[in-house]
């Protein structure tokens, strides 16, 4: 028996990438390589706006996305609503600057703060409701903020849209350089990778997978149920609002149906849905597959036929969620798995057959 | 212990994979890039024509505007190489669809970038021509907007971006000075005792237009009864019209998109709101849809508009000829008379081509910047009847053509025919005051 | 105030509060029986409004007569749907439960976009137009059938369940579906039965509405969003109560949007939306079961 359990060692070892230490440091290599493809990316695309603009929004998308699979993902509370956060984020930040001055570095700690009492408040008054009616509620939450956005038009120009100046400057936040707002994104979504993967090995990540499982049996074993919903839907209110600050920044004109729209909410999320939720990597995966995909198809079918874009993006999204719930990265990877653990069993078999 | 260590292979061999993808990915959309640029059909292949992009919402809830003004712009451009060109060189359109505002950045920057246009045309919507224009800003290339109506388009002090069209203000203002100069002395009160009341879709193209009725409303006098905003999307209007109605007006003043007008007349009907007038002001109001959606409650309906159809009197005899050659060229592709969208891109883009393009044939954005500031047409220059003065770049409203104006247009036997100013006029006004709907049975 | 305005905004109210209830009843139906929320109803409304459209455009009969095609067509897509889409979430986790309808409505509204362009048009004939007159206000007639036909739709479920032996068996699965199949109801057969009668409800709705509204790919957005706020206030399963939702929800609208600000209408109805979600889960008739099982 120790012998088996020896052996069965030894071939994890092995198994787990041929004899851990060359793995981790390949594992280390891949992770540097792609962190250099992605900081090299904006430079090689510095003379090509218009791929660059599509791999800034990749970003964006990507991080908007990343957050929103903090409280969707990790917490399994599916919201509805997140363009709110993105649209008081990108409202605060941009009426600090254009009304009284302030400079958007500043003005989007505001944004965050005001997120985050209205994430408070939301998941307080949600307390009680899961699943579809969580959703519901938070589609309500959602069409609240935008239209009032659209009603107090003398505070933010409503659907006339809200102009930000064009004067470039660091302390305007405003860059001549499309490779700064490159960067700029970049920087969020790693940093909203960062807190993901953090999650993956905190207690807080823990709890909101015991959460996302079973609310009432994580309660009943004494994990703080409601700390854990509050923590992940502020945390993910609070990046997300920075996304919005920056995307105002970015674009310099704001407008209601579109910066708070239950569109943008459903897009954060079936990206995420899309390219895996509950992992670190999968809404950034969406991202990188969604976001030009929908370019190119608006530039393909584009004047041939209207809505032939989302068309397809819908169709995809049932396919996905139908047939590879977990989303395209979880399934690619249980199928590797599933092949590595086919493996890993034939060499255990021979082994011991060997030690027999 | 064993199920922990399995788990730790499980989350390696994820990351393993998902990084390598991403970096094959990742590696691939790098080497496309750097070889893209050898692949770019780019304006140095054919020097012997002029390429001049184009930008509007050709798919999406605005398609149907977007086609029609590509359409005129198209006729402008056919009518022009027919005549062989500007100095000698015809004109290619890159043509670039635009149903909402990112899809305008991307689109815009695919158009200078990839296809190195200097000069683009657009773009139906205000909201598409307020980030388009801001992309082509910031690459030193010409922004040429036929359409766009909000006023803070040209607020943005741009000095390659001009606007050949009027401006809200200018457009739902000219509902109210109607009121006031044609309506108020044909039902024999003063402006002051006119009661109007105003009602406004709230998106963009209502609230920019709805601040201009009132404005104007103010500065004619005009006694406002009821001012309210609704959104184009909702299911019913009855709380907005039984709230006009209780108000009492003489005249409505309406700013709506699209489906919304449809639905507000029909519930002005069926609620019986009589008024004496009723002026819309373009948008969800002018377009043939919403008659043939309505019938004959649709008679007699005012809307402050593009000049569509403008008496020919009106016009210098090359303007008129254009008119008639526009007229019978729309109907050809089309197979209706053309809408006042489509006269405004005919309109705008033949002003481009015949005065501002042969004296800047190299599309260099400074000399076309001077040609187009050094026009000064007369009303009646254009086909549309409007004239021609733009804005210069030091003051406010830079680049918007002040010698645009509005008419008004009205709803008779199915058909919109230009009412008002006289000299526009192809038709005396009718209907006024209007019957009650007890009356029109 | 007057007493002739006051009524005529009640009736008003009451008039697309029977509107909404008629819309709503499938929804709740489905949601009742299978514990979906179809999030794509508004969808299967803009369709169903859209079959009426081509049928009246291509017979010129008058809507009314072409309502039994229009909720046949709805019964053979909901069945489907069912088989397509349904069926596989049914027992599934809840971002498959949620998503496949979100994915189906985005889905329906952009081929509509594609097949029939962003346009709208309208059903013209006499019956759009007719106005009934009484107490000194007046209605519109195509209104007035919508909500009195939701009123006797709804009796007829009600009856339906009660009594007839299909109805017993979508009852005893809503209470219990293990009981229910062990004692021979075919589950499966139940819930594609349920998901058909659904959309072919929301067929008599997109054929009565035809006539009195504008009809675009879009128009289903909002039709549905105050679907799921009269269910939900309603009690979500509860035929009754998507009628006494229905019509108290267009109250508050017409009331607010004349007291308060039209342009507010939809936030106040939200606010009464989250009210309820918060402190009344179970809605004003809701069923028991609902916040045992409908709220997981």
């Amino acid at each position: 028996m120790d012998k088996l359990r020896n052996i069965i060692g030894k071939n994890q070892a092995q198994g787990a990438g041929g004899a851990g230490a060359p793995a981790k440091a390949r594992d280390l290599r891949l992770k540097l390589g792609v962190l250099a493809v992605l900081l090299l990316l904006p430079i090689l695309l510095q003379n090509e706006p218009y791929y660059q603009e599509i791999l800034t929004f990749v970003f964006l998308w990507g991080a908007m996305s990343g957050a929103w699979n903090i409280v969707g993902g990790y917490a399994g509370k599916f919201s509805l609503g997140h363009a709110a956060f993105f649209g008081i984020g990108a409202y605060t930040s941009g009426l600090l600057y254009t009304k009284l001055g302030i400079s958007p570095w500043l003005g989007m700690f505001g944004g965050m703060l005001l997120s985050v009492i209205f994430a408070l408040l939301i998941g307080v008054v949600t307390l009680r409701l899961k699943g579809k009616f969580f959703a519901l509620c938070t589609i309500a939450f959602g069409m609240l903020v935008e239209i009032m956005a659209v009603y107090l038009r003398g505070v933010t120009g409503g659907s006339e849209g809200l102009l930000i100046p064009y004067e470039p400057g660091f302390w305007n936040m405003t860059f001549a350089s499309k490779v700064v707002w490159a960067y700029i994104f970049l920087a969020l979504m790693l940093g909203v990778y960062g807190v993901s993967r953090w999650l993956d090995k905190s207690a807080l990540g823990y709890r909101l997978s015991a959460l996302r499982e079973d609310e009432d049996a994580a309660e009943a074993l004494g994990v703080n149920t409601l700390a854990g919903k509050l923590s992940s839907i502020t945390i993910s209110a609070a990046i997300t609002a920075l996304g919005g600050s920056l995307f105002a920044q970015y674009f310099l004109w704001l407008e209601p149906n579109f910066c708070v729209s239950l569109d943008l909410s459903q897009q954060f999320a079936l990206i995420s849905i899309i390219g895996g939720m509950g992992t670190a990597i999968g809404p950034l995966v969406g991202a990188a597959i969604i976001t030009p995909l929908q370019i190119f198809l608006r530039a393909a079918f584009g004047s041939a036929a209207s809505g032939m874009s989302m068309m397809i993006y819908g169709f995809l999204l049932v396919v996905v969620v139908l047939y590879m719930p977990k989303g395209i990265v979880v399934e690619v990877r249980d199928r590797l798995r599933a092949r590595r653990t086919k493996a890993v069993a034939g060499v255990v078999e021979r082994e011991v057959s060997n030690v027999a | 212990m064993g199920e922990q260590k399995s788990g730790m292979k499980d989350i390696l061999s994820t990351h393993l994979f998902t990084r390598r993808q991403i970096l094959a990915g990742a590696l691939g959309a790098a080497a496309s890039a750097a070889v893209g640029p050898f692949f770019i059909k780019s304006a140095f292949a054919a020097s012997d024509e002029i390429r001049i992009g184009t930008i509007f919402p050709m798919t999406g809830n605005m398609a149907f505007g977007g086609n029609e003004g590509f359409t005129g712009t198209e006729i402008a451009r056919q009518i022009i190489n027919e005549k062989g060109g500007i100095a000698g060189r015809q004109i290619t359109f890159v043509k670039a669809d635009a149903p909402d505002q990112t899809a305008a950045t991307n689109e815009m920057n695919r158009l200078i970038s990839r296809e190195g246009v200097k000069l683009v045309i657009g773009s139906f919507s205000s909201a598409i021509a307020f980030t388009a224009s801001a992309v082509a800003e910031r690459n030193r290339v010409i922004f040429w907007e036929n359409h766009g109506v909000a006023d803070a388009i040209t607020r943005r002090g741009f000095k390659y971006l001009f606007k050949s069209d009027i401006n809200a203000t200018g457009t739902g203002g000219g509902a109210s000075n109607f009121a006031a100069r044609y309506l108020a002395p044909k039902l024999g009160v003063k402006p002051k005792d006119l009661r109007v009341a105003i009602a406004w879709e709230d998106g963009t193209y209502g609230s920019s237009v709805g601040k201009g009725i009132e404005s104007v409303a103010i500065d004619r006098g005009l006694k406002i009864v009821a001012n309210e905003s609704y959104s184009a999307k909702t299911t019913d209007l009855s709380p907005v019209i039984l709230k006009l109605k209780a108000a009492e007006p003489d005249v409505l003043l309406v700013a709506g998109i699209g489906s919304d007008a449809v639905l507000f007349w029909k519930q002005v009907r069926d609620l019986d709101l009589n008024v004496k007038a009723c002026v819309a002001t373009s948008g969800g109001w002018g377009v043939p849809n919403f008659a043939q959606n309505l019938g004959a409650s649709a008679e007699g309906i005012f809307s402050s508009d593009f000049p569509t159809d403008v008496n020919p009197r009106a016009l210098t005899p090359e303007a008129a000829a254009m008119q008639k050659e526009f007229i019978t060229r729309f109907e050809a592709a089309k197979g209706s008379r053309p809408t006042g969208n489509a006269y405004l891109a005919f309109a705008g883009t033949m002003l481009l081509f015949q005065h501002v393009l042969p004296k800047a044939p190299t599309l260099e954005p400074e000399k076309v910047q001077q040609a187009a500031l050094s026009l000064d047409l007369l009303e009646g220059s254009m086909a549309n009847g409007c004239g021609c003065k733009f804005i210069p770049p030091d003051q406010e409203d830079a680049g918007r053509n002040e010698r645009a104006f509005s008419v008004v247009l009205q709803w008779q036997q199915g058909k919109v025919e230009v009412v008002w100013p006289e000299r526009f006029a192809n038709r005396d006004p009718i209907m006024v005051p209007l019957p009650t709907w007890s009356a029109r049975g | 105030m007057d007493g002739t305005l006051f009524l005529q905004l009640l009736v008003s109210g009451l008039l697309i509060g029977g509107v909404y209830a008629l819309i709503s009843i499938g929804l709740t139906l489905i949601f009742g029986v299978m514990r979906i929320v179809n999030f794509a109803h508004g969808e299967f409304l803009m369709l169903s409004m859209f079959a009426a459209f081509w049928l009246f455009h291509f017979t010129g009969l008058s809507p009314y007569l072409l309502a039994p095609l229009v909720i046949l067509l709805l019964f053979a897509y909901g069945v489907a749907i069912y088989v397509l889409v349904i069926r596989r979430t049914i027992g599934s986790p809840m971002v498959v439960q949620i998503f496949a309808t979100v994915g189906l409505g985005l889905f329906m509204q952009n081929a509509a976009l594609v097949l029939w362009s962003g346009d709208f048009r309208t059903i013209q004939t006499p019956a759009s137009t007719a106005l009934l007159r009484f107490a000194g206000i007046q209605v519109s007639q195509s209104m007035m059938i919508a909500s009195l036909v939701a009123i006797v739709i709804a009796l007829i479920l009600f009856a339906f369940m009660a009594w007839t032996y299909p109805g017993k068996a979508i009852r005893a699965t809503v209470q219990d579906r293990v009981g229910a199949q062990l004692m021979g109801v075919n589950i499966d057969r139940v819930f594609m039965m349920t998901f058909a009668i659904g959309s072919a409800l929301v067929g008599i709705a997109g054929a009565l509405l035809a006539p009195a509204y504008p009809i675009f790919p879009s128009v289903g957005a909002n039709f549905g969003l105050a679907s799921f706020v009269v269910v939900v206030l309603g009690g979500m399963g509860s035929m009754t109560g998507a009628l006494l939702g229905g019509f108290l929800i267009g109250v508050v609208e017409t009331f607010s949007g004349f007291f308060i600000d039209a342009a507010l209408k939809q936030a106040v109805y939200f606010l009464v939306f989250i009210l309820v979600l918060v402190f009344r889960p179970t809605g004003l008739l809701g069923q028991r079961g609902a916040e045992e099982i409908g709220l997981k």
